[in-house]
Parts: structure tokens; C-alpha cells; sequence
């Protein structure tokens, strides 16, 4: 599935047109890009949880240079799939 | 980070945002989720725009331990919730830790020696190796024995006994010629002499004196024997009373007399022997050897008798009553031979050469034949011809068992079959016979068909049995189809009975069994 199949299937639902239902998912996903942004997590019922988390620095070895590299911090956007929605794709 | 948002925020802020209603925005981002959640369901991979892939993953069954109880639950293959959010997202999120960037600590050649180096001084204990006490050495204990060199000869080249055996304890020669004058040898003889004049006229004439005289020394002989210092009790059973020897006894020892036993060989009777046995005196070697000679006879006794008995067995029993065949050292005796002939047939290249060889054999029994040609003449019966002689009973008999051993064996040969019956003689083979009765000894398969309940093997024939030998009905070079018929069946018999010794010779007779049945057709 694609985004194109999304908005299909979205705008079947919603009984909305397709150009609609681009746009108020374009706000959408704006809405989410700032809360990931500003390292906030989104919790959506029946569905799962986005989730940032803070990943520390470690040392890793490249073998094919044979260097050892400090890896910086890093954040990292999770998903945590609802018990439902685990059971249902089960 | 801890921080998250509602769903109640999400839909405030999308409404703010849109300008639609709550109920609207609420409704529009479930759709969006369920439709996510379908596309899951349906495709197992759903890409957007804007969040990333959201994939199913498949997982193997696994088992598992429930740590507080302990117990192994097995986990069934299912799929699991994948998501990777995509680029411009991920770098979104990492904005804050952007600038970071990966640093190059150190090559491995640099870093990990002495990394190693410190982790292993560290963290293996060094225990101190334990000092392997050297073993007590083996002291070397002092023998006796005195080595054997080379000055084992005396001065003049002659080999000294005395050097080789450790001789300081022996005596030397000349002490024992002073011990004991009898080993003087320039004196023995008239020594023996002057002895032998002196006991004739001084010694004992009569039976009885010798007795009391060889009595006395066998008794005096303990006195020599006894270490002084020690008391011995020693009782005598006969006439003479019990004396005590030791040291503190005064009483006088009786005069010593030459023990003449062995120099008055003519006094000597079976009485005195017999007495000196009883007693368990010591005995002389002339007596040993007297014994000896006596008893020879009576021990030859009971084996002469026992192969007597059994002689007498083997010749009075009756023949029909022993079997031989059944006694169990004949079976033995026929695999030894036919174990010797396998080796003979080792030594011949060829199958082929086994029909000359049999052939051979046949020359060689010839001549046997020959020599006893006229003996045989009066043995061998020629009873009758079948039809002729039907007033005996006991033809009677054959022909039924002739009958019974035809309807057996050979369906195809004739019921009616000339039979002349021969008493097994010593020397006698089936090869003998056949070439004896049909002037071809390679036909003695037809007899040994014809009597092969009475015989165990082709190789031995029971001395004394009747064998029934069947004549043929052409010439013996020019075979009739019945008589071929039948060889070639001999033949075969033969096989069976071989198969099982020699395998070679079994497959010979195969072969001359398929060439006398293929003359028939």
C-alpha cells in the first residue's frame, strides 16, 4: 500500500474527495513532524504509540577501514504497536 | 523522551488547524489508522508519505522459560509490527543531535594490544606455578652376587669352577680328599677290596644278623643329622627300645658297623626287602630298581585287557546291528579326507583337470582290481535278473526297495531295471566298482543313485553293506537315454552331497550332470 492507496481508501471512508483528503493529511502529518521535532510523542488509541527515544553514544568498529568510531547520540522515533492492533495482524 | 501528546490534543490542535470540526477531525485520523491498518492486514507493507513503512514481520515459534514459575511455554510463529520512519522524519527527530558526528578513535592495530594487554594482566590471576619436586632417586642397593669376569681361569689355562660360582665357600679338592678319604680315587679300589675280604670274614653270615646290622645304622643315621644343643624325642616301633639323643646323655652310642647292604648283593632275600619297605627305611638303589622290574608286568595288565574287550566287541557284535556311519568318529573321519581332497583340488588349475584325475584314480583302482581279481570273483554275487528270480523272498524285498528308490529319484527311468547286488570289500570305491561292473568308471554316479539311502558320502562305502548296482541297459560308451538319464541324476545327487565340503568338486559334478543330460535330448 501507498500513499495513493491511502487516500483512496480514506476518502472512501470519509466520503471526502481525494484532493481533500491529500490536504488534511498533509496538516496532519505537519502536526506530527513538529511534535517528533520538538521530541514529543503521539499516542493514537486502537493503533500504537510514537515514541522518541534517546539513543547513547557507543564505539563501533568498522571493519573494513579497521577503525574504531565513536558513534555520537542520537534520537530516535519508535512505534509501539497497540495490543490490539498486535492481535489483530497476529 | 517521556514527553507525548493525547489523542484529545492531536484532534484539538488538527481542528485548530483545518477548521473543521472536532467530530470530523477525530473521525478523519481513525480512518487514516484503520486504513493503515487494512492496508497492513492486506498488502503486509504499506509505505506513506510523510510517516514511513509500516511491515509485517514474520517470527518463528520459540520456546520460552517463565522465569518466576520455571516453566516452558512455546511461543507459536507469528507476525510482528515493523516501522521505519522515513528519512526526512528520522533527520526531524535527530535535529537536536545533528551536529554530532562519528569520530575516529584509533586503528585496531593501535587500540587493541593494549587494550588486551591490560584486560588479560587484569583479569586472569597468575597463580604461581607449582615447582615439581624432584623424585627421591633410587638408591642402588648393594648386591652380593659376585660378577662373573673373565680370570675364570687358574693360572695354568684351566677353567676353576670355584671362580665362577663364587667359590670361597666351596672346599677345595684337597680339603675334600682329607674329609673323605673314599673320594681319593688311587685308593678306592683296593679299598673296596680290603672291604669287601674284611665283611666276608668278619661280617654277618646269617639272615638275621644283616637285619639287626642295617636296623642299627638306619637308626644311627638321625644322630648325624641332629644339631648339637637340641633334644629330640625319637621312638622306634619294633624291638628295639626308644633311646634318647642329645648332648647330655652319656650313655655310650652303639659301636657303628659298616652299613654292608650294598656290598652283600648275595645275602639279599624277598623277606628282608619286604621288612625294609614296611619299615620306610631308606632304600638303596639296587632295591629301586629290583621294585621296578617286578612290578612291569601287572601294569601293562589292564590295557592289554581292555583292548582285548574291545577287539572282542567289534569282532562278535553283528554287522547289520552296528552301524558304522552312525558312530560319531566316522563322520569326523570322512570330512578329514575330504578336507585332504579339497587340497588336492587347490593344487589342480583347472575344473577340467578333475576328470582326469578321476580318471587316473580309476587306472590306479584298475590294477587293485586286477591283483585281487579272483577273490573278488568269489565275493561278488550275480544274483539274478529281476524277472527271472521272483520265488525268493528276499528278491522280493529288493525289488521293492528298488522300486521305492526308482519311483523316489527318477521319474523318467523305466520301472523295470536289472540289478546285481555287491558286498562292500576293504579297498572298494564306487570308482572301482563302476568301472569294475560297466568297464567306465565315470559312471559311478548310476551306483551311487541307486544306494544312496545306505550311503552317507560318495567318498565311503561301509564295509560289509550291500550295495545294489544297476546294469545297464546298452553299452556303456554308447548310453541309452534311460541310463544317461540316470547318470546325469547321479551326478546331480552327487553335487547336493558336495556342496556343502568342497565347493569346486560339487560344481564339477553340475557340470558333468548338465553334459550327460544334454545327450538325452
Amino acid at each position: 500500500m501507498n500513499t495513493a492507496d491511502l487516500m483512496q481508501s480514506v476518502s472512501e471512508k470519509s466520503e471526502l474527495s481525494k484532493s481533500d483528503t491529500k490536504e488534511l493529511y498533509e496538516i496532519l502529518t505537519d502536526i506530527i513532524h513538529e511534535k517528533f521535532s520538538s521530541e514529543t510523542g503521539i499516542v493514537i488509541p486502537q493503533f500504537g504509540t510514537f515514541r522518541i527515544k534517546e539513543k547513547q553514544s557507543r564505539k563501533s568498529y568498522n571493519p573494513a577501514s579497521k577503525e574504531y568510531v565513536q558513534l555520537p547520540k542520537k534520537l530516535l522515533l519508535s512505534f509501539t504497536p497497540a495490543a490490539q492492533l498486535k492481535e489483530d495482524l497476529r | 523522551m517521556t514527553d507525548k501528546i493525547t489523542y484529545q490534543q492531536l484532534i484539538d490542535e488538527f481542528t485548530e488547524k483545518s477548521g473543521r470540526t472536532k467530530a470530523f477531525s477525530d473521525r478523519f485520523i481513525k480512518d487514516i489508522f484503520t486504513s493503515i491498518q487494512e492496508g497492513l492486514r492486506k498488502d503486509e507493507n504499506v509505505n506513506i508519505k510523510g510517516l514511513g513503512i509500516f511491515k509485517l514481520q514474520e517470527v518463528a515459534e520459540r520456546e520460552t522459560l517463565n522465569p518466576k514459575t520455571g516453566r516452558s511455554a512455546l511461543i507459536e510463529a507469528h507476525k510482528k509490527i515493523v516501522y521505519r520512519p522515513e528519512k526526512a522524519l528520522r533527520e526531524k527527530v535527530n535535529a537536536k543531535y545533528a551536529d554530532l558526528e562519528a569520530k575516529v578513535i584509533g586503528k585496531k592495530e593501535d587500540i587493541k594490544p593494549a587494550d588486551e594487554n591490560k584486560s588479560d594482566s587484569e583479569s586472569i590471576p597468575t597463580f604461581p606455578k607449582p615447582e615439581l619436586k624432584p623424585e627421591p632417586e633410587m638408591k642402588a642397593t648393594p648386591v652380593n652376587h659376585k660378577p662373573i669376569t673373565s680370570s675364570i681361569t687358574n693360572a695354568d689355562g684351566s677353567i676353576d669352577i670355584r671362580k665362577i660360582f663364587g667359590g670361597d665357600d666351596l672346599p677345595s679338592d684337597d680339603d675334600v680328599k682329607k674329609e673323605n678319604p673314599a673320594f681319593d680315587n688311587t685308593q678306592e679300589n683296593d679299598d673296596i677290596e680290603q672291604h669287601i675280604q674284611h665283611v666276608k670274614n668278619n661280617g654277618p653270615q646269617t639272615l638275621d644278623e644283616l637285619i639287626n646290622i642295617t636296623k642299627g645304622s638306619n637308626e644311627e643315621k638321625p644322630v648325624e643329622e641332629e644339631k648339637p644343643g637340641e633334644k629330640v624325642n625319637i621312638t622306634f616301633e619294633g624291638d628295639t627300645a626308644p633311646q634318647v639323643f642329645g648332648d647330655n646323655i652319656d650313655e655310650p652310642v652303639k659301636e657303628e658297623e659298616p652299613d654292608l647292604s650294598q656290598n652283600l648283593p648275595w645275602i639279599k632275600s624277598q623277606e628282608e626287602e619286604q621288612e625294609q619297605y614296611q619299615e620306610g627305611a631308606k632304600i638303596s638303589p639296587t632295591f629301586i630298581i629290583e621294585k621296578k622290574q617286578r612290578r612291569s608286568p601287572w601294569r601293562w595288565l589292564f590295557p592289554i585287557i581292555l583292548v582285548i574287550l574291545i577287539l572282542a566287541v567289534i569282532y562278535f557284535v553283528p554287522n547289520n546291528s552296528l552301524k558304522i556311519e552312525d558312530i560319531a568318529f566316522w563322520k569326523n573321519w570322512n570330512k578329514i579326507t575330504l578336507f585332504e581332497r579339497k587340497d588336492k583340488d587347490q593344487q589342480s588349475t583347472t575344473s577340467n583337470d578333475l576328470d582326469k584325475e578321476k580318471e587316473i584314480s580309476a587306472t590306479l583302482n584298475k590294477d587293485k582290481d586286477k591283483e585281487s581279481d579272483n577273490k573278488l570273483n568269489n565275493i561278488f554275487l550275480k544274483l539274478k535278473e529281476r524277472g527271472e528270480n521272483t520265488a525268493k523272498p528276499k528278491d522280493e524285498n529288493e525289488k521293492q526297495v528298488t522300486n521305492i528308490t526308482e519311483a523316489t529319484q527318477i521319474t523318467q527311468a523305466p520301472a523295470d531295471e536289472k540289478v546285481l547286488i555287491h558286498i562292500v570289500q576293504p579297498g572298494n570305491t564306487l570308482w572301482g566298482l563302476s568301472d569294475h561292473y560297466y568297464k567306465r568308471s565315470s559312471l559311478w554316479p548310476n551306483i551311487y543313485r541307486k544306494n544312496i539311502e545306505v550311503l552317507p558320502t560318495p567318498d565311503f562305502l561301509p564295509l560289509g553293506r550291500e550295495l545294489l548296482i544297476p546294469e545297464l541297459n546298452g553299452d556303456s560308451y554308447e548310453l541309452s537315454k534311460a541310463d544317461s538319464a540316470r547318470i546325469a541324476q547321479g551326478y546331480y545327487l552327487a553335487y547336493t552331497a558336495y556342496k556343502k565340503y568342497d565347493e569346486a568338486k560339487a560344481k564339477g559334478y553340475l557340470n558333468m550332470a548338465k553334459k550327460f543330460g544334454t545327450t538325452i535330448k
